[in-house]
């Protein structure tokens, strides 16, 4: 039987292993502190029975910033949900759990939309994952910067679907 | 902010990528370089580039406006998901 919850001291992460060593030191080494150290993201886990984690996600809050020429006020911003990292462990990979976690990222962004405003969610896709994100209407930015593949699913576009059923 | 000034060399790809940074963004030069060493020395010490959350994406006025305007109707997948939500 899996929950999810936030990731503390207690969740066994040591044996991670998604198939990709970034994601995989990410959550052993730097997500806790990223989030109880650092306040710059928060990690929600996957666990087993034993408390081991099988998937995770790390969610944050970002700005889409408008880029100008020359103006006096050179931003405009909007809101949104960061999918900072999402991985499932090779031994759970194509069991939904992946699918799980993004349900669980859409009901944040809702959330986020009712209290404090966000206009979507961004998630920075690695490129064996930018199936997956397309396949659930995810579109790719053209960002000037950062540089990698950041995905955009607007909130307008869930509510259309929730309101669809 | 107390600043000094000194001098030093760029490689010409740096000197390009800032400029056009500079441009884009409205941002002084001197605060990127000051941000730049300061955001470089401070991950060195605490977490490694590739382990950064970024706060902010830049896109150019016309994507901006195409993400602020989106409003698509969901595909099928989607849809599904949505049930569970």
């Amino acid at each position: 039987m899996f929950k999810i919850e936030k990731l503390s001291k207690n969740h066994k992460r040591e044996n991670f292993d998604c198939g990709n060593s970034v994601l995989n030191e990410f959550l052993k080494k730097y997500a806790l502190q990223n989030q109880n150290k650092y306040y710059v993201g928060t990690t929600y886990v996957i666990i087993d029975d034993e408390n081991n984690v099988v998937a995770y996600i790390t969610l944050s809050g970002i700005s889409i910033k408008k880029a100008m020429l020359k103006e006096k006020y050179p931003y405009e911003e909007l809101p949104a949900l960061l999918i900072a990292r999402l991985a499932v462990d090779k031994m759970f990979q194509k069991k939904g759990l992946g699918k799980n976690l993004l349900i669980f990222a859409i009901k944040k962004a809702l959330k986020q939309a009712e209290e404090v405003g966000c206009i979507g969610i961004v998630v920075d896709a690695k490129e064996e994952a930018i199936n997956f994100y397309e396949k659930y209407d995810f579109e790719k930015i053209k960002n000037i910067y950062p540089v990698g593949q950041k995905m955009f699913l607007s909130l307008k576009t869930i509510k259309k679907g929730l309101k669809s059923d | 902010m107390k600043t000094i000034s000194f001098y030093t060399q760029l490689t010409p790809k740096n000197k390009q990528n800032l400029d056009l940074f500079s441009q884009t963004t409205g941002i002084k030069k001197n605060f990127l370089i000051n941000k730049a060493l300061e955001m470089f020395f401070n991950t060195q010490i605490n977490i490694p580039r590739e382990f950064i959350i970024e706060p902010s994406i830049y896109v150019d006025e016309n994507e901006f406006e195409r993400i602020k305007n989106m409003d698509k109707e969901p595909n099928q997948d989607l849809k599904k998901l949505l049930e569970n939500v």
